[in-house]
């Protein structure tokens, strides 16, 4: 736990005392969701995933939040066959946009080598018309039925498909057509942002914020809390003032700020709790995405044991 | 970003593409007119007017050969 300077809000990380802790001790805690959950819509709610990891280094959880942005597989558009394109918008720009588009396809249904192909099929007749994603259509692919006879019985399953079915993707007048043939394939955010599975992963350290009761009492606990824009405190009935929710608090210091409060609060955080925040860009759900994250970096753990130990047995 | 139309290619398919592009010499390439969107045939030394509006402007359709991209 490291203690945050009055006059230094950016000290958030002060010299490393702790032992490292390996993963085996690691706790993860689901949090109920925050206030401002509720006015997200439930939808969107479906797509996102608080968490907490304790008992852990900052390097897991850096390296927990890193493989869920570049290093869990996913489907994404990766090479297009363009037949025709007499609409306004080029080519590349066109290619560009349907790539971005993300598809509900779990990467682990797909077979190792296989691609699975979308085709987009508009000619525009009588009045302006609009692609949208929801016209990129699954096909499953002829040529690979050989290898696979079983194609299409078996995406039918699966039902591969946009997530979202009103993404724009261009605007055709009367006469104007557009005919693609997108392959898509597995890959990592680490090739290009478009296979990364979520929008958002992030954590921040769990806040510890100190109340020293004999001084924060009275008028001066109400002129604290009032100042809190987090509402993390609260009165008690001795009018003493506590601090009924620091998971809330973002370390905006104005509780610390006028000289009026000094010796009230301390701020402080714990280095080894993390509050997570997962967001899904919808093609997986967000805890098989925290699931999966888990799992590469538990292969890339063995996988470096294993050379250590080569490199043991050769010396 | 783009990788481009597949190149000559073998013998064979010169002399394809040789036989097709004299056959469109003979029928006329075709265009489209730039204000009505019609379909224009012209062969050579044909005046550049398109036959259904006397417009003068005309376009040239797009290939239908297959254009390959890496969608990146």
């Amino acid at each position: 736990m490291f203690r945050v300077d009055d006059d230094a809000p950016h000290r958030l990380f002060g010299r490393h005392e702790q032992e490292f802790k390996g993963l085996d001790e690691v706790r993860v805690d689901f949090v109920p969701p925050f206030d401002e959950d509720e006015l997200v819509a439930e939808e969107e709610k479906k797509l996102r995933v608080r968490f907490e990891l304790r008992n852990t280094d900052p390097a897991i959880a850096n390296a927990l939040r890193r493989i869920m942005i570049a290093e869990v597989e996913t489907v994404a558009v990766d090479q297009i066959g363009m037949m025709q394109n007499t609409s306004i918008i080029p080519d590349e720009v066109l290619v560009h946009r349907v790539a971005m588009v993300p598809l509900a396809v779990d990467p682990r249904h797909v077979r190792k080598g296989e691609a699975l192909f979308f085709e987009l099929t508009i000619t525009c007749k009588g009045k302006p018309q609009n692609v949208y994603s929801r016209d990129l259509l699954f096909q499953p692919d002829e040529s690979q039925t050989a290898a696979f006879p079983d194609q299409k019985e078996y995406w039918s399953k699966f039902n591969p498909r946009p997530v979202h079915s009103d993404i724009l993707l261009a605007k055709l007048l009367p006469g104007q057509q557009i005919h693609l043939r997108a392959v898509c394939t597995v890959g990592k955010g680490q090739d290009h942002a478009k296979w990364s599975p979520v929008a958002t992963a992030t954590y921040r350290i769990m806040p510890k914020v100190d109340v020293n009761t004999a001084r924060a009492n009275g008028e001066l606990a109400q002129a604290i809390k009032q100042a809190c824009p987090r509402d993390v405190f609260d009165i008690e009935d001795s009018g003493a003032l506590v601090a009924t929710d620091p998971r809330r608090c973002t370390m905006c210091r104005e509780c610390v700020r006028l000289d009026e409060f000094k010796g009230c609060v301390e701020l402080y955080r714990v280095s080894d709790h993390f509050i997570f925040s997962v967001e899904s860009v919808g093609s997986l759900p967000p805890l098989e995405i925290v699931r999966r994250a888990i799992l590469v970096l538990k292969a890339k753990a063995v996988a470096w044991k294993r050379h250590l130990h080569s490199l043991q047995a050769t010396s | 970003m783009n990788s481009g139309a597949g190149a000559a290619g073998s013998a064979e398919q010169q002399e394809a593409m040789k036989q097709q592009v004299a056959s469109s010499l003979a029928s006329g390439i075709t265009y489209e007119c730039g204000d009505c969107a019609a379909k224009v045939q012209l062969r050579p030394r044909d005046p550049i007017l398109c036959q259904s509006c006397g417009y003068r402007i005309l376009y040239k359709v797009r290939t239908a050969r297959l254009q390959q991209y890496e969608a990146r």
